[in-house]
């Protein structure tokens, strides 16, 4: 009975500090939403008719699946958030776009697009930071270098439609008051 | 047989905790207690504020918070790792800008080495095939400068 007792404590030490030791949790635990249907009280703002069309990609999230986000500016605005793991600006950022993400929920669809990240930091920071639109990975760097990422952060804006109507490198202060002069009319 | 439980025991804890040690921190090692602070000086004249947290920037890219360096002795043995700190902005030209402006900088990290207590003959080794000379310094508090190029 002591054998079986020490060998039931010896497991659960060794699973404990298993446990313990897995900063970077099983990326599978990372879910995300999509919008839903848009709202019938939102206005979206049209473009500019100079603003350029913003590049199409897909993009392979951290929970396995894929985003076509083309598909989903022919129905509402996006905002893509070029990010890292790493980058503490971003970080500092984050917050307030987590925010405006849950306020514009199914209006506006958020995007997460990091590169030099690994899969585990990016989905940590998800969780760090309260996530819950898309984020994937654009390992090859081509997104970044489509958008003139040098360095994130680097919030970009595309009208409902497809044109990019504004990018801020560095980040942007007071993206709400950006989002209802440039791509959705605010509530009134 | 209980000593022999608490031996195991005690033999897988230290195994794992060792495990643990992960990549989480930019502590960096070399065998000794003693520690020298290289300043990393990445040009990559990336629009910022100054002051700002900052990685490297454009070709700069692999050169970020948490990438692994390696310091090198003349003849490529490696003497020292670690992680990479995050980066200042600093001015990069000596040009008047309006005060809270972005303007060109370069990105600057502050390196604690440990075990690192000369840099004659080393270089900094560190993102995607960088290998550069260390500079001695004297500036206080620092033993060696690197400029990424």
């Amino acid at each position: 009975m002591r054998r079986v007792l020490t060998g039931v404590v010896a497991a659960a030490v060794t699973m404990g500090l298993v446990a313990g030791c897995s900063g970077s949790d099983d990326p599978a635990t990372v879910s995300f939403d999509l919008p839903g249907d848009v709202p019938s009280d939102v206005t979206f703002v049209d473009a500019p008719p100079d603003a350029p069309p913003a590049p199409p990609f897909e993009l392979g999230l951290l929970d396995g699946s894929t985003l076509d986000v083309a598909e989903h500016w022919e129905q509402r605005p996006v905002v893509l958030v070029f990010f890292e793991s790493f980058c503490e600006l971003c970080a500092q950022q984050q917050a307030e776009i987590t925010e405006l993400s849950e306020e514009y929920r199914d209006a506006i669809l958020f995007v997460g697009v990091g590169s030099a990240s690994s899969e585990d930091d990016a989905a940590e920071y998800v969780r760090e930071h309260d996530i819950s639109y898309p984020v994937g990975l654009d390992a090859s760097g081509e997104v970044f270098r489509r958008y003139g990422v040098d360095e994130p952060p680097l919030v970009a804006l595309i009208a409902r439609g497809g044109q990019l109507v504004r990018g801020w490198p560095g980040g942007v202060q007071d993206l709400g008051a950006q989002l209802t002069e440039f791509v959705v009319a605010a509530a009134r | 047989m209980r000593g022999r439980t608490a031996l195991a025991v005690a033999a897988v804890i230290p195994v794992l905790l060792a495990g643990c040690g992960g990549s989480s921190d930019d502590s960096s090692s070399g065998g000794s207690e003693e520690s020298g602070v290289v300043r990393v000086l990445i040009p990559d004249g990336n629009l910022r504020r100054l002051g700002e947290p900052c990685n490297g920037a454009g070709a700069f890219r692999s050169i970020h918070a948490e990438a692994a360096f390696t310091i090198e002795d003349g003849d490529g043995v490696e003497v020292a790792r670690g992680e990479l700190p995050n980066g200042t902005a600093e001015k990069m030209m000596d040009v008047s800008f309006r005060e809270g402006m972005r303007q060109p900088t370069m990105c600057v990290m502050e390196v604690e080495v440990e075990g690192l207590t000369s840099v004659d003959g080393q270089r900094f080794v560190v993102g995607d095939g960088f290998a550069v000379p260390i500079e001695p310094s004297e500036d206080a508090g620092l033993i060696g400068e690197v400029l990424i190029s």
